[in-house]
């Protein structure tokens, strides 16, 4: 019950930070204008299936970025809140708080990716074209579950490396690139390519772009979503130990400061 | 003019807190690897959709628009560091000539917008095969350096209103995406109605483009001084205006006694 309790709190603790303290709506509309543009790249091509993709793909970008952002700081803001000891002497783990903060992030994210959805069926004027469309939600399912796993693991991370949260401003481009949110990554130079089957997102975007175009089996989307899963794992079981590694650290030494 | 390359300097450094290795990794990456990667964004996904050529348009749009980046979030450090770092009240006090400090803010920001098109326009030249065979090169520098100053006027006008308001990063963020949506280097502006294409023409770079994409295909310099003339003239109005709202500032916060709007 107390885990609930505490899941909860840190839940509407995450909501109220992202909201900041003044109420400032320009911000959930921060990505219309490149939402815009990505639209209309996408009513110029020819193929309803790219325009599909890409209409899908920038509310994943929209809360990749927003994710990265909000979950990646969260271990940093305690720390400069001065309320990182308090969270490491509470019987709440520090991975339950940060899973719970990811949560709220990808519920205040929603606004900003629904505001892009929006944006581009606007401006490109069209439906989505989908050959599986009973795999797509699953596939996008996916997607939102890599980028939590992905965000969180940029949380210890920047703790890490002292890093400050301006330093998404230049990860999270990459992040969109070699996740393939605005084009399949097979379309990247082959040394990206191989870069980007590092990352979770990459294999969930394959799923998406398969489900779009219907050209391969059912079973075939299935095993794509089956590497995907391993890879988050993967992607977890390092998140996991960089937290322990980061309450180690500050155990071990003391002082918070060192690192 | 040693003091005024001291006060460039200093601005440069000190708020843009260019002071230690990790700032310096920072700052490569936000002048070269940010507008690589954003040039590979927009050229791989023109390739997706609209072929090689498309890919060729957007990136070379996209390039001169990252000077707009680095320029924007630059000159609001050199302003908005001067609140957060307390220090906007020795400026206030100082017998400084004001044009000369409000000047000397975007001298380093220039030249960084321009490696960052520099930045843009070599990475699409390994991405996407970028052609640069029918340049004419005066014309196409020429064009560039003026879109620079023009938006350096626009920049100024935003870095001055981050004195007054602190949180102002998501009207930076909203007005840097204007800048990339409504002057032509994504979209074309005829496609937009014909009110808000002349609106679009009171804004920095859409002139300029007119001129960059011409001289990028080989017109001659004199093909484009129409565009480059209202490009310039541009700018200057945004200086002009900064400048006025930069001293009217200092003279409402020496009568409110109150650094900023929010204070």
């Amino acid at each position: 019950m107390n885990q609930f309790r505490a899941i909860y709190a840190a839940v509407i603790l995450q909501i109220r930070q992202s909201r900041g303290r003044n109420f400032d709506i320009f911000r959930y509309f921060l990505p219309v204008p490149g939402a815009i543009l990505f639209a209309w790249i996408a009513r110029q091509s020819t193929d309803p299936a790219v325009a599909t993709y890409v209409l899908v793909g920038v509310p994943l970008m929209s809360i990749s970025t927003a994710m990265m952002f909000g979950v990646g700081s969260t271990l940093s803001n305690e720390v400069r809140g001065g309320t990182l000891e308090f969270a490491l002497i509470s019987r709440t783990s520090m991975l339950t708080m940060l899973i719970s903060k990811s949560v709220a992030q990808v519920i205040t994210s929603l606004t900003t990716a629904l505001i892009s959805l929006v944006t581009v069926f606007i401006v490109a004027h069209q439906f989505l074209t989908v050959a599986y469309i009973g795999l797509l939600p699953v596939s996008l399912l996916l997607a939102v579950i890599s980028i939590m796993v992905v965000s969180l693991f940029f949380s210890p991370y920047l703790l890490l490396i002292r890093g400050g949260s301006g330093i998404f401003s230049s990860y999270a481009p990459f992040v969109t690139i070699l996740s393939g949110f605005l084009f399949p990554i097979s379309t990247l130079p082959r040394v990206l390519y191989v870069i980007a089957r590092i990352l979770p997102n990459s294999w969930v975007m394959d799923a998406v772009w398969q489900s779009i175009q219907g050209k391969v089996s059912a079973w075939h989307i299935a095993g794509t979503w089956g590497i995907s899963s391993v890879v988050m794992a993967a992607w977890f079981i390092l998140f996991y130990f960089m937290v322990k590694l980061v309450e180690k650290k500050i155990r071990v030494t003391g002082v918070i400061g060192t690192y | 003019m040693k003091k005024f390359t001291i006060q460039a300097w200093l601005t440069y450094k000190a708020l843009l807190y260019w002071y230690s290795l990790y700032a310096l990794t920072g700052d490569f990456l936000n002048v070269f690897g940010r507008p690589a990667i954003q040039v590979i964004i927009f050229a791989l996904l023109g390739k997706f959709a609209m072929g090689k050529q498309g890919a060729q348009i957007l990136a070379l749009g996209f390039s001169v628009q990252l000077m707009q980046g680095t320029l924007i979030s630059g000159l609001n450090n050199s302003y908005s560091s001067e609140i957060w770092d307390k220090t906007l009240s020795f400026l206030y006090i100082s017998p400084v000539n004001r044009f000369v400090n409000f000047i000397s803010r975007s001298v380093f920001h220039f030249p960084a917008a321009l490696l960052s098109l520099i930045a843009g326009l070599f990475t699409a030249w390994v991405i996407v095969g970028m052609n640069f065979g029918m340049v004419n090169w005066l014309g196409f520098i020429t064009s560039i350096l003026i879109i620079a100053a023009a938006i350096t006027g626009f920049a100024q006008m935003l870095g001055v209103y981050a004195l007054a308001f602190r949180e102002n990063q998501s009207v930076l963020g909203l007005a840097g995406g204007l800048l990339g949506l409504m002057t032509g280097c994504i979209i074309p502006i005829s496609v937009f109605p014909a009110p808000i294409q002349e609106l679009a023409k009171l804004l920095p770079i859409t002139n300029g483009l007119f001129a960059v994409k011409a001289t990028f295909t080989g017109a001659p310099l004199s093909d484009v001084y129409g565009y480059l003339f209202r490009e310039a003239a541009t700018g200057v109005v945004y200086l002009l205006i900064s400048f006025g709202v930069f001293l009217y500032i200092e003279q409402w916060s020496k009568r409110t006694g109150a650094l900023d709007v929010t204070a």
